[in-house]
C-alpha cells in the first residue's frame, strides 16, 4: 500500500508542485513528547534523562534485566542464578545534564555468565495531588551480549535476530518465507470456548488441482 | 455460561456444512502474547474496553508474565503434510473474534484443500495484521522498506487427523512472542494497540489497509494510509492509536495532510506545551481518538490518562483561562468532554460544566463537514492558529441535539472559547 502511495503521488508531481504555492509545507503529524525522557545511545550504559516540570528527586529510577544468559525471565523473578531482576538506580548530574548509568554489573552481579541480555531502564514519577494526576512511565531497553567478561552492546534487530531467528516457511501462494516459530505453554488448564471466530478468506481457490495426497498424509 | 450458545453455533454450522454435501471440522486454540503496555487500562479498571496485560499466567516451561488475547488478529489455518511428499495446505483465514479460548470451522470433504487426504493435521499461522472484529480495513505490520512481515507459524505443533464430529483441541495455549523486548514482540503490542482504534472507528475508515511502519525512529502519521511506530513506544498503547487518530482525520478530509504548526516552541510538542491552535487541536484530536480507543467515556469513573495528564479532570490545565487554548491536552479534554456521559461540574478558571454526551463515532464524522479549501473553517486553512475547535464547532454546530450543551462543553468548560474564530 505504501509503495502505490509513492507511486501516487509521484504520478501527482507536477500538480502538487502548483499547489504548493498555495499551501505551506505539510507537516508531520507525530505523538506527544513524554515529560520524562530517556535516550540511548548506539555505545555504552549511560542514558541522558530529560525532564520537563518534573525534578529529579520526584524520579525512582531502575533496572529491570528481561533477558538473562539467553533465558527471558520470568515476571515474579527475584533473582536469575544469583543475580538480582531488579536494581534501582539513581540519576546522576544536575540541570539540563542528568543521566542514568544503567552498566548491568552492580552491586550483587560481580561478572555475568555468556549469552544475550536485554535490559529495561524505567523511570517513575509517582502522582502527586493536584499536579500529577497518574504515575508518568519512561522506558528505554538496551540490548548486550556477554562473552567471557566482555559486554558488546547490541541494536534490536541484531538481539531480535539472536533470540527469534527466522526459519524458512511458505505462504498460500506456496512462495518462500521467512517465518517465527510460535511456543506452546501449559499452566495445567484449558478455559471453555467463548466463541467461533469468522472467515474471511477459502484456501481452496489457493490450492493446485492434481496434486492428490495419500490419506493419511 | 457461553457453553451452550457455543454448542449450538456448532451444531448449526455442522448441519450447515451437511447440507452442503461436506463434513465440517472444529478446531479450537487459544492464542496469546506476552505484554507489558503501560497508560493502558488493565482488568477490573473502570470504562476498560479491552484490558492490556489482561492476564497474569504461571506457565510450566515458558516464561511467566502478562498476556494478552490478540482480538481482531488474522489467523492462518493449514493442514500439515510430510513436505517431502507434498507442501502443506492452506485452509483459509479467519478474525479472532474474542478473548478466551476460540474455535474455527471448515468444510473438508470434497474441498480443494483436502487433495483426498482423510483428515486433515491441523496447525495455526498468526498474520501480523489486525482490524475491527466487525470489519473495515486492516493494519498491516510492515518494516520500513514496506515489505510485510512473515508469519508466526505453529506447524511443529500441529494436532493429527482432526475427525469429523470430534473436538479438535489444540493442547495448551500458543504464545505468539514471550519477549515484549524483541522486534516481534513489540510489533504484536502495536498491532494489539491498533486493533483497539480500529475496533471502535473501523466503519468510518477506507481502504482495504492501513500499513504501520515498524520499528522506526519516531511514530508519526505519514499519509492516509501509511504510520510509523516509534522503536521505543510499542509499549505504549496510545501511540499508535494516536498515529491512527490522524490518518482517520486524513481519510475524512480526502487528503494526506493535516493544517498542525507544531513550531511555536521548537520542533516536536508535549501534552503540556505551548503550541499554536492548529497544533492543539490536530493532536488534541489524536489524543482524544487513543483514550475513548482504550477507555468508553461511557462508563462512570472512566477515567484516560498519558504521561500523567488525567483526561477526565475538570478543572483545566492553565490558571488563566484563555492560556488553555495553547494546550494539546487540554483539546484531548475538550474532546472527551464532548463524548462523555457523566457530566462535571465547573471547574475554575472556567465558566461552565460539562453536560454533552455525543455518539464517540459520530463526534469523528464531522470532521468530514470541513469544505476542501485554504479559507476560514476549510480543512487546509492557511492559518497557524486554522482548523481549531472554534472551527470544529461552528462547522457542526446544527448537527449536535443539544447545541449550547457541546458549545460549553467543548470550548467554556476546558476553556478553549477564545480560539481564533478566523
Amino acid at each position: 500500500m505504501r509503495a502505490i502511495a509513492v507511486r501516487g503521488a509521484a504520478a501527482a508531481l507536477p500538480l502538487l508542485m502548483m499547489m504548493s504555492v498555495l499551501v505551506a509545507d505539510p507537516v508531520q503529524a507525530t505523538d506527544p513528547l513524554s515529560p520524562v525522557r530517556l535516550s540511548v545511545p548506539p555505545l555504552g550504559f549511560v542514558l541522558p534523562v530529560e525532564l520537563d516540570g518534573v525534578s529529579a528527586d520526584q524520579v525512582h529510577a531502575s533496572l529491570v534485566f528481561q533477558r538473562i544468559a539467553g533465558q527471558v525471565v520470568d515476571g515474579n523473578a527475584q533473582e536469575v542464578g544469583g543475580i538480582p531482576v531488579h536494581r534501582p538506580l539513581t540519576l546522576e548530574g544536575a540541570g539540563e545534564e542528568l543521566s542514568v548509568n544503567a552498566f548491568p554489573l552492580g552491586p550483587g552481579v560481580p561478572s555475568l555468565p555468556n549469552g544475550v541480555y536485554s535490559e529495561r531502564l524505567q523511570l517513575v514519577v509517582m502522582p502527586d495531588p493536584g499536579v500529577i494526576g497518574h504515575e508518568i512511565t519512561a522506558r528505554a531497553t538496551l540490548y548486550f551480549r556477554a562473552t567471557n567478561g566482555t559486554l558488546q552492546r547490541l541494536t534490536l534487530k541484531q538481539y531480535s535476530a539472536l533470540v527469534e531467528p527466522l526459519v524458512p516457511g511458505r505462504n498460500k501462494l506456496q512462495q518462500s518465507t521467512l517465518e517465527h516459530t510460535g511456543a506452546v505453554a501449559s499452566n495445567g488448564e484449558t478455559r471453555p470456548v467463548g466463541g467461533i471466530d469468522q472467515r474471511i478468506e477459502d484456501g481452496a481457490p489457493f490450492n493446485v488441482p492434481g496434486q492428490d495426497e495419500s490419506p493419511n498424509d | 455460561m457461553k457453553t451452550w450458545p457455543f454448542l449450538l453455533a456448532i451444531l448449526a454450522s455442522t448441519l450447515a456444512g451437511a447440507s452442503a454435501g461436506a463434513d465440517t471440522r472444529t478446531y479450537c486454540y487459544e492464542l496469546v502474547f506476552k505484554d507489558d503496555r503501560f497508560d493502558c487500562p488493565l482488568t477490573g479498571d473502570a470504562g476498560v474496553r479491552r484490558a492490556c496485560q489482561e492476564d497474569y499466567y504461571n506457565w510450566v516451561n515458558s516464561p511467566d508474565g502478562d498476556y494478552t488475547h490478540p482480538v481482531g488478529g488474522y489467523l492462518e489455518i493449514w493442514d500439515w503434510d510430510d513436505s517431502a511428499l507434498s507442501p502443506d495446505d492452506y485452509i483459509g483465514t479467519w478474525v479472532i473474534g474474542g478473548t478466551g479460548r476460540r474455535c474455527v470451522t471448515f468444510e473438508w470433504e470434497g474441498a480443494a484443500y483436502a487433495n483426498g487426504e482423510s483428515n486433515p493435521d491441523l496447525y495455526v499461522k498468526w498474520k501480523s495484521k489486525v482490524r475491527g472484529t466487525p470489519g473495515g480495513p486492516a493494519v498491516q505490520a510492515v518494516d520500513l522498506a514496506g515489505n510485510e512481515y512473515g508469519d508466526v507459524t505453529w506447524r511443529a505443533a500441529h494436532i493429527s487427523d482432526c475427525l469429523s464430529g470430534s473436538n479438535c483441541d489444540q493442547p495448551g495455549y500458543l504464545l505468539v512472542t514471550t519477549d515484549t523486548t524483541t522486534e516481534r514482540g513489540g510489533r504484536v503490542m502495536a498491532l494489539d494497540s491498533s486493533q483497539h482504534m480500529l475496533q471502535v472507528y473501523w466503519s468510518l475508515l477506507d481502504g482495504d489497509q492501513i500499513d504501520m511502519g515498524w520499528p522506526a525512529a519516531g511514530s508519526a502519521s505519514i499519509d492516509r494510509h501509511y504510520f510509523e511506530v516509534d522503536q521505543t513506544r510499542a509499549d505504549q498503547a496510545q501511540s499508535p492509536a494516536h498515529e491512527l487518530g490522524h490518518t482517520l482525520q486524513k481519510q475524512l478530509f480526502g487528503q494526506d495532510n493535516l493544517t498542525n504548526d507544531c513550531s511555536l516552541n521548537g520542533a516536536g510538542h508535549s501534552l503540556t506545551s505551548t503550541e499554536f491552535e492548529s497544533c492543539v487541536t490536530t493532536e488534541g484530536w489524536a489524543g482524544y481518538v487513543a483514550a475513548v480507543s482504550l477507555w468508553n467515556p461511557q462508563t462512570t469513573g472512566s477515567a484516560p490518562s498519558r504521561f500523567g495528564v488525567d483526561f477526565e479532570d475538570g478543572t483545566p490545565i492553565e490558571a488563566v483561562c484563555a492560556d488553555n487554548t495553547a494546550i494539546e491536552a487540554q483539546a484531548v479534554k475538550g474532546f472527551w468532554d464532548l463524548d462523555d456521559d457523566p457530566a462535571e461540574p465547573v471547574g475554575a478558571p472556567a465558566v461552565n460544566p460539562d453536560t454533552n454526551d455525543s455518539d464517540t463515532v459520530f463526534l469523528a464524522g464531522l470532521w468530514a463537514n470541513f469544505a476542501n479549501g485554504t479559507s476560514n473553517r476549510e480543512n487546509d486553512e492557511n492559518d497557524v492558529n486554522g482548523v481549531n475547535l472554534k472551527d470544529y464547532y461552528q462547522n457542526n454546530s446544527a448537527l449536535f441535539a443539544f447545541p449550547l450543551d457541546a458549545k460549553q462543553s467543548l470550548l467554556s468548560h476546558n476553556c478553549m472559547g477564545t480560539m481564533d474564530p478566523n
